[in-house]
């Protein structure tokens, strides 16, 4: 039962050693999936492939401590000294020169060590892939290496948590890379989760009381979320019903069968329950992942938690498609009006929409009578389309979430993951009208068709996404 | 396994410059040690070699895991001057151990400040030598990623065989970056009277052989200088400062003092291949965001704080203060005012540890409303951070764009060409070397380069974009 973590460029490695601190320390133990124990039995080794074009981030990661700050106490481990895959050039924020050089050129060493890797699994599970979708290595790179693990082990689940940059610009050429990213991802990749550094950075600042969040902020933010979802817990499947209250779950009532699976003890099923509930559709695989509490660390002791209240915001966050408890808007509500005849208005992120509407939901609750939750609110089929039979998948696990009483995730196949997206493209296609930058994508041996045929398929993905 | 570069510094502006670097990036690198002491690591691997010396012919050492000492440090450079003086007192000062012999050419009777003699007759004959030592440099290399020209452009020797070796790089070492930080000369206050010819006919060869250019003009440096010494003096509240004008040479020049703002520039651009930070910007980096279209490589530098009293106090408003003042006229090392002109990229390069992402995103943020970027390109941004502050403060800020108002730059250095060219004076010293048409050549392609940074300043956003057909549109 394991799960290979395969780290890409700077964005990826650092995000990925600020997410294996956070699993080793919001549990009590280090969960088997993510770590292993070496031959030797002395050392914990995390489950990961870290790999980057130039070798100083990777190097710097190595040097950093392991044993979390957040919990007290130390669960030490470190990285497979076999698991590191660099280069020596860097990929110049090209990414054509990630996907048309660096591939092909690295696919060996990259295989043998993700091999390797692998088979250190007894059932192995799956690929979570951790990179940035604005840079060379992380993007472009990113991009060869999905299409290639599909390829090798095809029948294996691979999701992807990208890092979406800040849309003041991080990257000049940053548009163009996500959306040649996007269109790659989409084909070979069965989930991906979006994390916007901008959603992540207000948060910080309005809610965390971080005025100046630097990057290791960010991360430990952006961590915390999946880690809540990735970390064992116990599933069950709710039956959607329309009615809109509350209720406390019993044993004896009149809702349907549950049935429960705890993903702790056959944890290969943690990637394919997860895709397989969200993302069964081909068509739509992009997922927005939201946390609450939201709470500077500093009042975590002092404030009060209850489901209910973490519940409801959480719930007007997907119904309106916020990512931040504050500002909310509450007047949007769902709509009460009975059958099947309130279709979305077309996409646009500009123009305040109505309701954010899903395909699916899973919802993660951690804490203290987190089985016992009504979550049918969260199965109302008016958030969904009608195709959809099954929409909310639940887990819970009653141990606190670190320091956190009660911590929810919600990772949802919902409209508001495409709006970076539409808003790349428009200002992607403007770029691209003047062919600005387009002689360093064409050096590496790309096409003006790739572009074409990328932009594409990311307009179809949107689209999709509108018609909901 | 570091990304190396070679340095190579032709003409006497160009070693002059090329001294004050490797000075100044010997004390950054000792600074960063600092108590552990200094072990040859990667960071000094991109700009030196490591020797030893008890070995006939001296043995390399490779860096290793981080740990491996010092024997004797090589700076990674070639050396190139037709006149001995410059290159002589370099190897008789302080630094003469950074290079061996096999390092550097000389000749005796310079260039005479013609780019044809330079060009076409040192160029030719110094073919092989040059070739020769670069290809040791390279050698000992693991992967080498760019070289570095430092020359003036407008002498003979660093304008005309600088731009020969450019070729010839462009030619055996075409995947290597070719960066040149080329010194402009004064509009107002140039004593050699060939320099239009020599600058122009550069200029077209930097156009077509190199990757990216950073211009510096002798008389903006001049110019900094001059507000650092008045910033020094405020904030010396009237105690009398002892003369900080050294080595003045020709009419007054501070050159010691100017050359230090170049080593600087050059030093802070490497900053983030040689020390840590969270967001590393390489040299490829710079030239994938910051040059949309080929020929269009020439980058307006600009740096902040200018004062290096070290007044400067670790404060988050310091930051704003810096990006203010980095895109005054008087920080930018061209005499030119980007502000007035159009952006078509900018990248802002942060040293110093107290800075962090969100800090930059505001600022820019909040300056991207003044700018005038072109209409493709609005969040063209470029942000590196570097964790390791410059000697003389706790932060600095580079600011490096791509910017219409170099066309009205070269505009003008093509007025005081066509002054000179018309009467045809001089030209029969570079006739003597060189077909009259290599003027005309570089006249046509500076013009098209004018031309095509004009068009930019003027371009307008299209009233429709087309967008990709979705694929589905056609089922639905």
């Amino acid at each position: 039962m394991g799960v290979v973590v395969v780290q890409l460029g700077q964005g990826g490695n650092q995000m990925g050693y600020a997410l294996f601190r956070c699993l080793a320390s919001m549990s009590n133990s280090l969960p088997a999936e993510f770590f292993r124990s070496s031959p030797n039995k002395k050392e914990t080794k995390a489950r990961a492939v870290l790999i980057d074009m130039e070798p100083k981030v990777i190097h710097g990661i190595i040097r950093r401590p392991k044993y979390p700050s957040v919990q007290g106490h130390r669960a030490d481990w470190t990285y497979d000294a076999h698991g590191l895959v660099t280069g020596d050039s860097g990929s110049g924020n090209n990414w054509a020169r990630g996907y048309y050089d660096h591939g092909p050129q690295s696919l060996d060493s990259m295989m043998k060590a993700i091999r390797t890797e692998v088979e250190h699994c007894d059932v192995f599970g799956g690929f979570i892939i951790l990179q940035s979708m604005a840079g060379g290595t992380g993007a472009g790179l990113g991009a060869y290496l999905v299409e290639a693990l599909k390829d090798e082990f095809p029948s294996s689940f691979i999701l992807s948590y990208s890092i979406w940059p800040y849309e003041s610009g991080e990257i000049i050429v940053q548009n163009y890379n996500v959306l040649l990213t996007l269109s790659h991802l989409q084909s070979f990749a069965d989930g991906i989760i979006i994390v916007q550094n901008e959603q992540l950075s207000t948060i910080c600042r309005t809610l965390l009381s971080i005025q100046r969040p630097s990057f290791d902020d960010l991360n430990e933010l952006a961590v915390q979320a999946l880690g809540c979802v990735l970390l064992p817990s116990h599933w069950r499947t709710v039956e959607p019903n329309s009615q809109p209250t509350f209720r406390a779950f019993s044993k004896s009532s009149s809702e349907s069968e549950q049935t429960i699976v705890t993903s702790g003890q056959s944890g290969v099923r943690l990637l394919a329950d997860l895709l397989s509930s969200l993302c069964s559709h081909p068509g739509y695989k992009m997922l927005t992942l939201r946390f609450t509490p939201q709470v500077p660390a500093q009042s975590l002791d002092f404030t009060n938690f209850t489901w209910d209240a973490q519940l409801k915001y959480l719930r007007q966050m997907l119904i309106t498609g916020a990512y931040k408890e504050l500002e909310m808007d509450w007047n949007i509500k769902l709509p009460t009006s009975s059958g099947h005849d309130y279709r979305q208005r077309i996409l646009s992120p500009s123009v305040p929409h109505l309701m954010n509407r899903s395909v699916a939901s899973l919802l993660i609750l951690r804490g203290s009578g987190s089985d016992c939750v009504g979550v049918s609110d969260f199965a109302d089929d008016r958030l969904y389309p009608i195709w959809q039979v099954d929409p909310l998948s639940v887990a819970s696990c009653s141990s606190s979430y670190g320091r956190y009483e009660l911590a929810a995730s919600l990772l949802t196949n919902c409209q508001s993951s495409v709006y970076p997206a539409s808003r790349a493209l428009t200002k992607g296609c403007n770029m691209l009208a003047s062919k600005a930058y387009l002689y360093q994508y064409f050096e590496h041996g790309m096409e003006y068709a790739s572009f074409e045929s990328a932009f594409a398929s990311v307009e179809d993905i949107v689209s999709r996404y509108s018609s909901l | 396994m570091p990304r190396e570069c070679i340095t190579i510094q032709a003409g006497q502006c160009g070693n002059q410059v090329g001294c004050k670097f490797w000075e100044s990036a010997l004390r950054e690198h000792a600074a960063a040690a600092g108590n552990q002491g200094a072990f040859f690591d990667d960071a000094l691997s991109s700009f030196f070699r490591n020797v030893d010396t008890r070995y006939k012919p001296p043995r390399e050492i490779q860096p290793g895991g981080g740990n491996t000492p010092i024997m004797c440090l090589k700076a990674r450079a070639v050396l190139v001057d037709m006149e001995e003086g410059v290159v002589n007192q370099l190897l008789k000062g302080q630094l003469s151990d950074l290079f061996d012999k096999k390092q550097y050419i000389t000749d005796n009777s310079g260039s005479g400040n013609n780019w044809a003699q330079g060009h076409e007759f040192y160029g030719p004959k110094y073919t092989e030598s040059i070739l020769e030592k670069i290809r040791h440099e390279a050698e000992s290399c693991e992967s080498l990623q760019s070289f570095f020209m430092l020359h003036s452009l407008g002498g003979g020797t660093g304008s005309g065989v600088g731009t020969y070796i450019l070729e010839l790089l462009d030619d055996i070492y075409p995947k290597v970056y070719r960066f040149c930080a080329s010194v402009f000369p004064s509009a107002e206050d140039d004593h050699v009277v060939t320099s239009p010819y020599n600058s122009l006919l550069s200029t077209a060869k930097l156009a077509e052989h190199a990757h990216c250019v950073l211009p510096v003009e002798n008389q903006a440096l001049i110019d900094i200088i001059r507000k650092r010494e008045s910033l020094d003096a405020r904030a010396e509240a009237g105690q009398r400062l002892p003369s900080s004008i050294t080595s003045r040479g020709i009419q007054g020049k501070p050159f010691d003092q100017m050359n230090g703002i170049t080593a600087n520039l050059l030093l802070h651009l490497t900053s983030s291949m040689r020390f840590e930070g969270p967001l590393n910007v390489d040299l490829n980096e710079i030239t994938t965001n910051l040059v949309p279209y080929p020929r269009l490589h020439f980058l307006v530098s600009s740096m902040a704080p200018l004062s290096t009293s070290g007044r400067l106090v670790q404060r988050p408003q310091a930051i704003n203060q810096i990006f203010t003042e980095v895109f005054s006229r008087d920080n930018q090392h061209i005499k030119a005012s980007p502000s007035n002109y159009t952006y078509l990229a900018c990248a802002f390069l942060m040293r110093g540890n107290f800075c962090t992402i969100s800090d930059l995103n505001q600022n820019i943020s909040r300056i991207q409303q003044r700018l005038h970027m072109v209409h493709w390109n609005t969040e063209g941004f470029k942000i590196g951070l570097c964790n390791q502050p410059p000697l003389d403060s706790p932060l600095s800020l580079l600011c490096l764009a791509n910017n219409t108002c170099i066309g009205s730059r070269f505009a003008s250095m093509k007025e005081s060409f066509s002054k000179l060219y018309k009467r045809k004076v001089y030209v029969h010293h570079y006739t003597q070397y060189m077909d009259a048409g290599v003027f005309e050549d570089s006249c046509c392609q500076v013009d098209d380069l004018i031309a095509e940074y004009a068009a930019l300043e003027v371009l307008r956003p299209p009233d429709t974009v087309h967008r990709f057909r979705s694929v589905l549109a056609d089922i639905i």
